[in-house]
């Protein structure tokens, strides 16, 4: 078969022009590593931004204080009255002995505070209310404030109002750096590579000249890219792996309150994504750069 | 073999590369293709290894058209065909050996048969022994005799040599002249398109003369130049 002794030979032909050009292959990879490993970085930075914005959204909620006049079984039944907030996630009924409760573990003796009180426990039954975006905390607010049974409706509206733009901010932001650096990458590698197959158009006139057939000439050049494209993307992958690991053990360590993404599966699919764009942009980089010289 | 049937060619430019050529190259002739820079050789040339197309007129070899190849079959039609340039374009990264064995390669035939085929060739162009040098490593002379062997290596009909001598010291010119004559002599067309006024007066072929594109003479007779108009 034709095609197996081209592969054969454009395997053993891309082998040894990597090794007798290996100061432009170097410089390539290099070009391929530092490029990736920008990308890579810029988008774990990205996931960490959207990470800490979404743990604070989490910990936002609504807490809401009922009528004391309302008997016990009618605050239990306005549980399935709060379904009908738009983007609830979760609720919670805190009844007024639980709440004494806590507040005695506050202060560390129930007993001295009740006694304090007179026996009578002044604190309303409420619920806790969490929804899935800081987005929805206005709409249930103002459901909520609708309700004859609730007296208070505790929850930090400039806090909310802050996190929503900073949330946005954010997004936004980690978007256009990504989407900025990408096309940064692309551009970087997609000129070096064509540099490094300019420096070899003679080769290319040369073997049209003599009868090489379009896949001929294509073959070696395709797996040159190839493992440019691969060396490349395991290099920026080391060292987004190791940096990765060694930064999140610093803030860990260090500044334990900052919330970091301590996800192994995130991190190996911003690998995986390079290592696949590395691949991609060799081949099809150094195959549209030949294609300028075949026309021969 | 080789038929220009009227033959022009004029480039986007508005450049006149031929201007209705009409000629026949019978199997195993040596035809010197002569004329000053820009009189229509390197046009001539182009359009036999069908780099270009002519913008009239029609180019039969073997009796098929060449005009009318499908880009697919272009490589297969230029494996007949050997090319020996003036400044050799030897492939600086590879060895004698790797430049020749490439034009067989590309026919997706054994290794084995390949190293046979290029020891052949180097044998035949008197390299055996230069076999694993590089292109900087040889002479002149050496580099055109490698690319000779790579023209010569697939056993090519036609030999189209492009200023061939053009780089080369009389002494060594003639050497690859002599190489030339023998290939035509085994039974190869020879084109060789030249400047050298001694290499043609000495070894007498058939001359095409080309002038601004136009053919001003075609001496069958060969044997003496003219010298340019």
């Amino acid at each position: 078969m034709v095609i197996d002794k081209y592969m054969q030979y454009g395997f053993r032909d891309a082998m040894r022009s990597l090794w007798r050009h290996k100061g432009m292959v170097f410089v390539t990879i290099f070009t391929v590593a530092t490029m990736l490993l920008v990308l890579g970085a810029t988008a774990l930075v990205a996931l960490n931004s959207q990470y800490a914005a979404n743990e604070m959204e989490d910990q936002l909620e609504i807490i809401v204080f009922l009528e004391d006049k309302l008997s016990r079984e009618e605050a239990i039944a306005m549980e399935s009255k709060f379904q009908q907030i738009e983007g609830l996630r979760e609720v919670i009924f805190v009844p007024k002995e639980d709440a004494l409760e806590n507040m005695g573990d506050k202060f560390e003796n129930t007993t001295s505070l009740t006694e304090a009180l007179g026996g009578v426990n002044p604190l309303p039954d409420a619920y806790h209310i969490k929804v899935e975006q800081a987005e929805q905390i206005a709409g249930a607010v103002r459901f909520l404030e609708r309700q004859p049974e609730i007296e208070m409706i505790r929850y930090g509206q400039d806090l909310v109002d802050n996190m929503m733009s900073l949330t946005r901010v954010i997004g936004i932001a980690c978007v256009a750096i990504v989407v900025g650096m990408l096309i940064v990458a692309l551009f970087l590698i997609n000129s070096t590579i064509r540099l490094t197959v300019a420096t070899r158009s003679e080769e290319i006139t040369i073997m049209k000249y003599v009868g090489a057939t379009n896949l001929y000439v294509r073959i070696p050049f395709f797996l040159e890219g190839l493992f440019i494209g691969i060396i490349g993307a395991v290099l920026a992958d080391l060292i987004l792996y190791f940096g990765y690991q060694y930064i999140l053990a610093y803030l860990i360590a260090n500044l334990s309150f900052v919330p970091v993404l301590d996800s192994q599966t995130i991190l190996l699919q911003v690998m995986l994504i390079l290592l696949g764009g590395g691949m991609a942009l060799g081949a099809i980089g150094s195959n549209i750069a030949v294609k300028k010289y075949l026309n021969v | 073999m080789i038929q220009f049937i009227n033959v022009s060619k004029e480039y986007q430019n508005g450049t006149v590369g031929l201007k209705n050529i009409d000629l026949k190259i019978e199997e195993g002739e040596f035809v010197y293709l002569v004329g000053a820079s820009g009189a229509g050789k390197s046009t001539f040339t182009k359009l036999l290894i069908r780099e270009i197309l002519p913008t009239q007129g029609n180019i039969l070899v073997n009796g098929k058209s060449i005009t009318r190849l499908k880009s697919r079959a272009i490589p297969q039609y230029r494996r007949n065909i050997g090319f020996i340039f003036q400044n050799y374009r030897l492939l600086s990264d590879r060895t004698a050996a790797e430049n020749i064995a490439f034009a067989i390669e590309v026919l997706g035939v054994g290794k084995r048969e390949v190293e046979r085929k290029v020891d052949y060739a180097l044998h035949l162009v008197g390299l055996t022994d230069r076999k694993n040098h590089f292109p900087d490593e040889m002479s002149g002379g050496e580099q055109q005799r490698v690319a000779i062997a790579r023209a010569i290596v697939n056993n090519p009909k036609i030999i189209i040599a492009d200023e061939p001598t053009g780089n080369l010291d009389p002494q060594t010119a003639s050497g690859i002249m002599d190489i030339l004559n023998d290939i035509n002599i085994k039974g190869a067309t020879i084109i060789m398109a030249t400047h050298d006024s001694n290499i043609v007066n000495r070894s007498s072929h058939r001359v095409i003369e080309l002038s601004h594109g136009q053919l001003v003479r075609d001496d069958r007779q060969g044997g003496y130049y003219l010298g340019y108009r």
